[in-house]
């Protein structure tokens, strides 16, 4: 039962300014974002040209996000690379394009599935675990007790882990791409027999440098862009020990998303290129 | 502080607040629990920043500082929170050698490290630097948080709660620390949530009460 005086709207004529309020505030949201990211880069180039970065902290970075993810890498990419090669070779010769097995082999590996993957699986491993660390920080004030301390959070904390994640991030790339591509060589040769000088050889004729490129642009916009949301959303912490996973579920949202969009705009780019 | 309010998630925390501290001077600050104190402490070391008012130190206002300026201006001061807030993931000795790089980057590491060594024989303390904050007892925690704000010789030191889950051997080197540093004529901030041996020390006492300021009082009129 409601009074005369009541403001309770009828169910839906109160929408148009939920979603209104709603857009205001996830622009609001990206204001600041991409305000982050700015700060983020300025300080990035700012202590590379001063060479100014704390090195326990990029090493550590590095270690974690690159050496450890390796043997995971290794996995995966030769598990792809072998299932490109076997369907390829079984499946292509039938139509008399068996020489195509070789570009789409490139194509999976070098141009798409080895950045995007690499990115999902550092994302996963990396970004997570930079939001997490960095929300705990806040949470237990040692964020508040590097401004005390009159160091700069973000030079200290943020710009390591991005040099570090991008670092790792190109040559964990590099890595997925030899294991994918070599490793589906040895698995070809298992299987099918095929004579390891022409696989390789063949391999080369196809590859171009656009693919090459393309490849390691890629890999290094996403590495910016996993090391930029992680630290972003790690910052959005700010009391409770409980927004820290829903930080992190924000941030490996974002991240991968945002992955996948740069992903189609590169190709897109290298294509029209 | 000049007529400072402070506002937090829409909760009204600090109101009205006009302070002062000086040189060569120490003031306590007492408040119970949710008064507002650890706000307030914050606000002043320009950690926190007022919704109204202003917060200065030295002529400067932190509101109208840019990043690097206000940077350095923390390098000048220095805070003890009251849960320590020591950095987990680093050893007790890179604790105390960050905030003495920032102070004097010009040091290098060797005599950085004799700064902290010096400081610990003065203090006539034992520890082993290779640990992390995690091998500490809350009291150890604190203790060392206090360390890394005195180290590198602030102008100004404000201290949230410091003796709380402090031992007395502990504390009292902390107190006469204080001292020591007022005598050199730094800016001493105590803020305690109740009546201990810190109080004693200050030459003005400042009661919280629910954000505002209830009482300020000199020191003789405290004792």
């Amino acid at each position: 039962m409601t009074t005369g005086t009541s403001k309770i709207s009828p169910p839906g004529l109160d929408l148009p300014s939920r979603l209104g309020r709603g857009a205001r505030l996830t622009a609001e949201e990206w204001f600041w974002a991409i305000g982050y990211a700015y700060a983020l880069f300025r300080h990035t180039a700012s202590l590379l040209r001063n060479r100014k970065i704390k090195s326990p902290v990029l090493i550590s970075q590095i270690y974690f996000t690159g050496v450890e993810a390796l043997p995971i890498l290794a996995v995966i990419s030769l598990g792809i690379g072998a299932a490109v090669i076997i369907q390829g070779i079984s499946l292509l010769p039938q139509f008399g394009q068996g020489e195509l097995t070789y570009k789409i082999l490139i194509l999976v590996i070098t141009r798409e599935l080895g950045p995007l993957l690499t990115a999902l699986i550092l994302a996963a491993r990396s970004g997570s675990a930079v939001t997490t660390e960095i929300g705990n920080m806040v949470v237990d004030h040692e964020i508040e007790a590097y401004v005390a301390a009159g160091i700069n959070p973000l030079s200290h904390l943020a710009v390591p882990r991005l040099i570090g994640i991008t670092v790792s991030m190109v040559f964990l790339n590099l890595y997925f791409n030899l294991f994918g591509l070599f490793g589906s060589c040895w698995i070809g040769s298992l299987i099918h027999g095929i004579p390891l000088g022409q696989y390789l050889g063949s391999l080369v004729l196809v590859m171009t440098a656009s693919d090459v490129l393309s490849s390691l642009a890629k890999s290094v916009v996403f590495g910016l862009i996993l090391a930029t949301v992680a630290t972003y959303f790690g910052f959005q912490v700010e009391r409770a020990v409980t927004e820290v996973p829903q930080k992190t579920i924000q941030s490996l949202g974002v991240s991968m998303t945002l992955c996948v969009v740069a992903n189609l705009v590169i190709s897109i780019l290298f294509r029209l290129g | 502080m000049k007529n400072v309010a402070v506002e937090l998630g829409g909760r009204s925390i600090l109101n009205d607040i006009d302070l002062r501290f000086a040189p060569g001077e120490i003031v306590a600050i007492r408040g119970h629990s949710g008064s507002g104190l650890s706000v307030l402490l914050k606000t002043a070391a320009g950690l926190l920043a007022p919704t109204s008012g202003g917060v200065f130190y030295d002529g400067h206002d932190y509101g109208a500082l840019g990043e690097r300026e206000t940077v350095l201006l923390q390098t000048r001061t220095g805070f003890m929170f009251q849960d320590a807030a020591l950095w987990a993931n680093m050893s007790l000795a890179a604790n105390l050698d960050l905030p003495l790089q920032a102070k004097f980057p010009q040091e290098g590491t060797a005599a950085r490290r004799q700064r902290v060594a010096v400081a610990l024989d003065d203090f006539g303390i034992s520890l082993d630097l290779n640990k992390r904050p995690v091998d500490l007892s809350l009291g150890e925690q604190k203790f060392l948080s206090f360390l890394r704000a005195a180290l590198p010789e602030p102008e100004a030191i404000l201290l949230d709660d410091p003796l709380a889950g402090m031992d007395d051997r502990s504390a009292e080197i902390l107190l006469k620390h204080l001292t020591v540093m007022k005598t050199r004529g730094a800016a001493v901030v105590l803020g305690s949530h109740g009546s201990d041996a810190a109080i004693d020390l200050a030459d003005r006492l400042v009661v919280l009460d629910q954000g505002r300021i209830l009482v300020a009082r000199t020191g003789m009129e405290t004792r």
